[in-house]
């Protein structure tokens, strides 16, 4: 007889040892002023807060930023007069809840942080995303980096009980590592390989952390500066970028011809690509994709956030993560 | 949270003579296509002269499948050796053949290098501004499929070809045995797929300019009726989607019709909540207008979530049609997954997240569950390939593709009624 259908998720659930103790927040409503709002914004970030944005009411708690680092920013507002005007309203949140879950993906960043091998690579609100640094093609390529990595998210579910999900998605990180500088002088690719290609920018030492990188089509060369067009929808004519401020982004089948030229086994790079993507190895559909990546989900959870960032601990609640992944109850129709 | 099932059944696609089938490719080769309606097509063939020998072998292979698995003949063949510029090149072919009337022009099959179709510069995009503003259809295929000996010994490469020619000729290939509905109790329902893309400034800036965009429409069977192109600058982005929604409603859906169900579906965070609100009240006056009830729900969908389904089957895969409702107007739904014994072709399927933003129905299981149907079944009725397995439903698919298109075509197509009214009735972007 055939076994009856289980469903699972990719994500575990974080719980408070005690759920009945609730957790206090200052929260700063969003009708303020944009710039106000920016400076707001500024110092949550430069003194590493632990809050959470909630952009619209949502159940029982309203709109506004949470702050729960209550000490710690009451400290800091003393010296901003700015700051210290807003109107802070003084909240009891659950400890879980839907307007927790900021704060503890940033505790769990905070931690993340810490851990040698392992570096941030993308902030979103609502996720963040991790590779570890060490590079699996190692001397395989001198293009590209593989890199295993994982985005993680914290999620709240409502029904039929309230809980707290973290989601865990693993994958690769494929990076340029040569510049495209590199690419034409040291390597001496020739120009009609490389044109048309896309590049992202890269800057090693970049202060001005407002310019975001972007990826750019290869239009032409002058000199050491590259003239691109940027791979979206703009009325922006093509932006000039210095040869060594760009690098290959990770869809390495455009860049075969260059892999070649460079005498790199593409077939090799385009299979391992495939094996630590889950999809296909040697050429061949990898059957029990889902599984493989299940496993790695748990991999990630047992080497990295059962050992080296639960137990997390906010004000007085210290929370924990489930062993087993979570599966939703099926409803018959 | 719980996990449901659309049941198998209504995965079903109505193919040729009656038939039904899980899978596209099987089923027409069984069965033939589900209407014809041009038995007869003219193909120009424009490739460039370094890939003149390779075209011959792909010409007779998608020539076959036209004609033993789609029932269309090609009536007249010609090939373009290009030596110089394609686009000029196209551009002399299709001036001259503006002298055909319109439904005797060929149908371009271009052969061209393969590029990021995220480029807007691409080539690609400079072929169809020439052709369609020429009220031109084609069909693009790039070399590393001729390249590819094992794209070449496949025949699935030239099926979806030959698929890709049948639907611009007017033809329908299949359509979901079981039609959408939101209420239940409607007389028609239509799936509208809106995108709409802010043109900026400049990469380094987040300011909007101006907005390229579309509303597509579907009947309930799921098969495409009409699109509304948009252009709009930021102050009149409000008339313009009030304009765009209404006009396609307006010549879509039957005079008769006393009860409409409407569901929108759009990707990723392209409608902004004040222009949901536009398509809200757009909807309201539609519905006082006319004498008629509107119900509607705006969907929006997540293409890229963390979240993944597993089950405990012997690979891990969910089945397709499973999906789990958060119960707070969130549904993951595994689009693609397990079907029969079959699996998504490559890797782990990536499901999408939809989010109910709207509706003046009561959001109920029931509700839910339409709305699932809608997305499932408009993914089981993209006519780009025969696969069974498409990740994203028709109504958002193409989103890129007609942006970027429209963005080269420019606002001059509504001086140019002709070339506006083929862009709006003719599946030009599949």
């Amino acid at each position: 007889m055939s076994q009856p259908l289980n469903f699972y998720l990719n994500a575990y659930e974080i719980r408070p040892q005690t759920p009945s103790n609730p957790l206090e927040a200052f929260r700063i409503a969003l009708n303020i002023d944009a710039e106000i709002g920016e400076r707001l914004s500024f110092m949550l970030k430069e003194y590493n807060i632990v809050f959470h944005y909630q952009s619209s009411d949502y159940f029982e708690y309203k709109a506004g930023y949470y702050i729960y680092d209550v000490d710690k920013w009451s400290a800091i507002i003393k010296s901003s007069s700015v700051l210290s005007s807003l109107k802070h309203h003084k909240e009891r949140v659950e400890a879980v809840s839907y307007v927790v879950r900021g704060a503890i993906l940033r505790l769990i960043e905070n931690k993340l942080r810490l851990v040698e091998g392992l570096k941030k690579v993308r902030t979103s609100i609502d996720e963040r995303k991790f590779f570890f640094s060490q590079d699996l093609l190692k001397d395989k390529s001198s293009i590209f980096g593989y890199y295993r990595c994982f985005v993680y998210r914290v999620e709240y579910i409502h029904r039929p009980a309230k809980k707290l999900l973290l989601l865990i998605l693993p994958s690769i990180l494929i990076r340029g590592k040569e510049s495209l500088e590199g690419l034409i002088e040291e390597r001496k690719v020739p120009l009609e390989l490389l044109l048309g290609l896309p590049f992202k920018t890269r800057q090693e030492n970049n202060q001005d952390t407002k310019v975001r990188p972007y990826v750019g089509f290869l239009e032409k060369i002058t000199g050491d500066t590259a003239i691109v067009r940027p791979a979206a929808l703009t009325i922006t004519e093509p932006i000039s970028v210095p040869l060594k401020n760009l690098y290959a982004i990770g869809r390495i089948d455009l860049y075969r011809k260059v892999i070649e030229f460079l005498g790199e086994d593409y077939d090799l790079l385009f299979d391992y690509k495939g094996e630590l993507t889950f999809t296909w190895e040697k050429g061949r559909k990898i059957k029990d994709a889902p599984l493989r990546m299940k496993e790695e989900v748990e991999n990630i959870r047992k080497e990295l956030f059962a050992k080296k960032v639960f137990p997390l601990q906010l004000q007085g609640v210290t929370y924990t993560l489930s062993d087993e992944p979570i599966s939703p109850e099926i409803k018959e129709e | 949270m719980y996990v449901r099932k659309i049941p198998t059944n209504l995965l079903l696609l109505r193919v040729g003579m009656g038939a039904t089938t899980f899978f596209p490719s099987k089923g027409i080769e069984s069965a033939g296509p589900l209407e014809v309606l041009n038995t007869n097509i003219s193909l120009k063939v424009i490739c460039d002269v370094k890939n003149k020998d390779k075209v011959a072998s792909l010409l007779g292979k998608i020539r076959k499948e036209l004609c033993d698995v789609f029932k269309i003949k090609i009536e007249e063949e010609t090939e373009e050796i290009v030596e110089g510029s394609m686009i000029e090149k196209i551009k002399d072919l299709a001036h001259k053949d503006t002298r055909q009337p319109e439904a005797k022009r060929p149908i371009y099959l271009v052969i061209t290098e393969k590029e990021p179709k995220d480029d807007p510069g691409a080539t690609y995009y400079k072929i169809k501004e020439e052709l369609l503003s020429n009220n031109i259809l084609s069909q693009v295929v790039t070399t590393d499929t001729l390249d590819d000996p094992r794209k070449m010994s496949e025949m699935t490469t030239f099926r979806n070809i030959a698929l890709g020619i049948f639907v611009k000729a007017d033809n329908t290939p299949w359509y979901l045995q079981m039609p959408v509905t939101l209420s239940g109790r409607s007389e028609e329902t239509l799936i509208v797929g809106v995108g709409i893309t802010s043109l900026r400034k400049s990469i380094f800036s987040k300011e909007t300019h101006r907005y390229v965009g579309y509303f597509s429409f579907y009947n309930s069977r799921g098969v495409w009726k009409r699109l509304t192109p948009l252009f709009s600058s930021i102050e009149e982005i409000q008339k313009k989607i009030q304009r765009s929604l209404s006009e396609g409603i307006e010549r879509t859906v039957s005079k008769e019709v006393s009860e409409l169900d409407v569901i929108i579906h759009y990707a990723g965070k392209e409608v902004k909540k004040d222009e949901e609100e536009i398509i809200h009240d757009t909807l309201v006056q539609h519905a006082e207008g006319k004498g008629i009830k509107v119900n509607y729900a705006i969907v929006r969908l997540i293409k890229s979530p963390v979240y993944r389904l597993f089950s405990n089957h012997e690979y891990g895969y969910a089945p397709m049609g499973a999906y789990v409702d958060f119960e707070n107007n969130l549904v993951l739904i595994n689009t693609t997954g397990l079907l029969g014994r079959n699996t998504t072709p490559m890797g782990v399927n990536t499901p999408i997240l939809a989010s109910i933003r709207k509706t003046n129905l009561e959001v109920n299981p029931n509700l839910v569950h339409n709305v699932v149907y809608s997305i499932i079944g408009l993914a089981r009725m993209n006519w780009r390939g025969v696969s069974a397995f498409n990740f994203e439903p028709a109504t958002t698919k193409y989103a890129r593709e007609i942006a970027y298109t429209m963005a080269h075509l420019g606002e001059k197509i509504y001086q140019n009624e002709s070339t506006l009214r083929f862009l709006q009735d003719k599946m030009w972007f599949i």
